[in-house]
């Protein structure tokens, strides 16, 4: 009675430890289930939305509106999802494609001009995201995380446009390097040459604390 | 916080883009670990470099680290805004006028939201009013309310800010409140939905044997003559047929905007096709009604649900005519008079107040 008692807590106890892993997630979602949906939209969409701002920087809305577009087609497109990708990327490469729409769009209308689309040059693709790397780093709450997390955001910000885009994505928003390269239309070694120049920049910004 | 990094290696030169078998190793060994864990990739490596262990184990600490990184540099406020946009009704705290070159998306002009503003705040106090009337006396258990558009068009702003309008002769059932994972409502009759944006509480319509989902959006839903007809204009939805027993009858349909698709009782949603378009889907917001090929009997059951008349048809191969065009909404008995007129039909009037149809010139 007692041991029965023991072995049910135990598996609540790891029941509630385990967090699903990305396969079931998709298989939940795949189902119609509404709470793994909400899982991944608290768990993807703030970076998600980091991700379109760099993007689309001139309407303060059209992030939080692409955001949820890309969110509403994951839920329309569920049942096609493949569990051997990630939701992850299934997101992103939805919103680079919604966030390079709508600049498209605008550039049609002339406020935007010089858009060349992601191309495996640095030009072409730092013309994409015209105000990267601009951020003042002061926005930054310094004192909410500490001086390491602070300073590698500020290592982060340092980097140049194109590497400081595919590092993050990498390094920071967790996505696989073939997500990325597929993503920008990049080759897979240009991916994990950027990644490893810019760990190399950030570890040497970052030589003080070691 | 401090985290040991282990020395970093001799300086490389910073002619970045190529790297050294270890570093290209390392970065490899960071994109397949999962945490705080390396994958076999890099336990291979590590095991024939035990040198390089401290190293990348400093790296993975590093991408944890980067990974609770706030994730906007403007800070949680960004955030706070998009789980408003996500939860709030645009139409009950107007936002600024948008700009005008942003596709028309999800919202009426900016002039006919005032105007809904307006009404809704009147709506608002009418149900409360109703719901106090109605629910006073209750335990608020089951706050279900409700909206009967029985004399002429009723705007509703629900709980999440989703704005309906309410066909005259439609009905609508909603929680006062929605609470839970879902944001269900049931209509009978017909309405336009403007839904307030919320991909993590997904909201649904029901009528008849109709379900449709969407996330925000706006569309009409309407059920008239045993058929539900949804007609999308911005955003997406999902349809599904529902059987008796609550199963899925047939696949789920998914629209793109201006598309419709239909439901009949047991079976699945039409292959979406062209909708009417909005001025024609929406023409009972502008006091008329539009029909295209409709069977009479369909029409008829949309008139007489509009006025509340009871309206019959004498002669089976009269209420097989289809009828198509534009006619104004005033009193059942005009609009009747300009249907006969068309069909070549004579009207009646019943003595309980109800009307018939029949074949033959008036």
């Amino acid at each position: 009675m007692t041991l029965a008692l023991a072995l049910l807590l135990i598996a609540l106890g790891l029941a509630a430890l385990s967090a699903p892993d990305e396969a079931t997630l998709i298989r939940q979602l795949r189902d119609g289930s509404e709470s793994a949906f909400r899982r991944i939209f608290e768990r993807d969409a703030p970076r998600l939305r980091a991700f379109v701002a760099r993007r689309v920087s001139t309407d303060p809305d059209a992030p939080d509106d692409l955001v949820q577009d890309a969110f509403v087609r994951l839920w329309n497109h569920r049942t096609e999802l493949d569990p051997a990708l990630s939701v992850r990327a299934y997101l992103y490469r939805t919103a680079h494609n919604l966030a390079l729409n709508w600049l498209r769009d605008r550039s049609t209308r002339g406020e935007v001009h010089g858009l060349t689309g992601v191309e495996d040059d640095a030009v072409g693709f730092e013309s994409t995201f015209p105000t990267l790397a601009a951020d003042d780093p002061s926005a930054l709450d310094h004192a909410v995380h500490g001086e390491l997390s602070a300073a590698l955001d500020a290592a982060i910000r340092a980097l140049p446009a194109k590497r400081q885009e595919v590092f993050r994505l990498a390094f920071v928003d967790g996505l696989r390097h073939r997500e990325i390269a597929e993503m920008l239309g990049l080759s897979a070694s240009t991916v994990e040459n950027q990644v490893g120049a810019a760990l190399k920049t950030v570890r040497r910004a970052l030589a003080r604390f070691a | 916080m401090t985290i040991p990094l282990p020395p970093l290696p001799a300086a490389t030169p910073p002619g970045d883009d190529e790297l050294s078998e270890r570093d290209r190793a390392l970065v490899r060994a960071l994109d397949e670990a999962s945490g705080d864990t390396f994958g076999p990739e890099a336990e291979r490596w590590l095991a024939a470099h035990p040198d390089d262990r401290p190293e990348f184990t400093g790296a993975l600490r590093l991408q944890s680290l980067a990974r609770d990184l706030p994730s906007d540099p403007t800070g949680p406020a960004a955030w706070g805004r998009l789980a408003a946009a996500t939860t709030q009704a645009d139409a009950a705290s107007p936002r600024p006028a948008r700009q005008p070159d942003r596709p028309a998306v999800r919202q009426a002009t900016p002039a006919r939201r005032r105007v809904s503003w307006l009404t809704s705040v009147v709506a608002v106090l009418v149900a409360v009013g109703l719901a106090v009337a109605f629910f006073g006396t209750r335990p608020p258990a089951m706050q279900l309310a409700e909206a009967d558009a029985a004399g002429g068009i009723v705007t509703r702003h629900l709980s999440d800010g989703t704005t309906v309008r309410l066909r005259p002769g439609s009905k609508l059932t909603y929680p006062a409140r929605f609470s839970g994972d879902n944001r269900d409502v049931t209509l009978d009759g017909e309405a336009f939905f403007e839904v307030a944006h919320d991909p993590i509480h997904p909201f649904t319509v029901t009528a008849g044997p109709s379900q449709t989902t969407v996330l925000g959006t706006s569309f009409t839903v309407a059920t008239w003559g045993g058929q539900t007809a949804v007609e999308l204009f911005t955003g997406s939805v999902s349809l599904r047929s529902v059987g008796a027993d609550g199963q899925p009858v047939g696949e789920p349909v998914t629209l793109a905007p201006d598309q419709q698709s239909a439901v009949r009782s047991g079976t699945p949603p039409t292959t979406p096709g062209a909708g009417h378009g909005r001025d024609e889907a929406l023409d009972w917001l502008d006091g008329r009604f539009v029909f295209h090929n409709t069977p009479l009997a369909d029409a008829l059951r949309e008139i007489g649900g509009t006025f509340g008349a009871e309206i019959t048809v004498s002669d089976p191969a009269l209420a097989r005519q289809t009828v198509s065009g534009t006619i104004e909404r005033t009193t059942a008995r005009a609009t009747l008079d300009a249907l006969a007129t068309v069909l070549d039909a004579k009207l009646d009037t019943l003595s309980g107040g109800g009307y018939t149809l029949m074949p033959g010139r008036p």
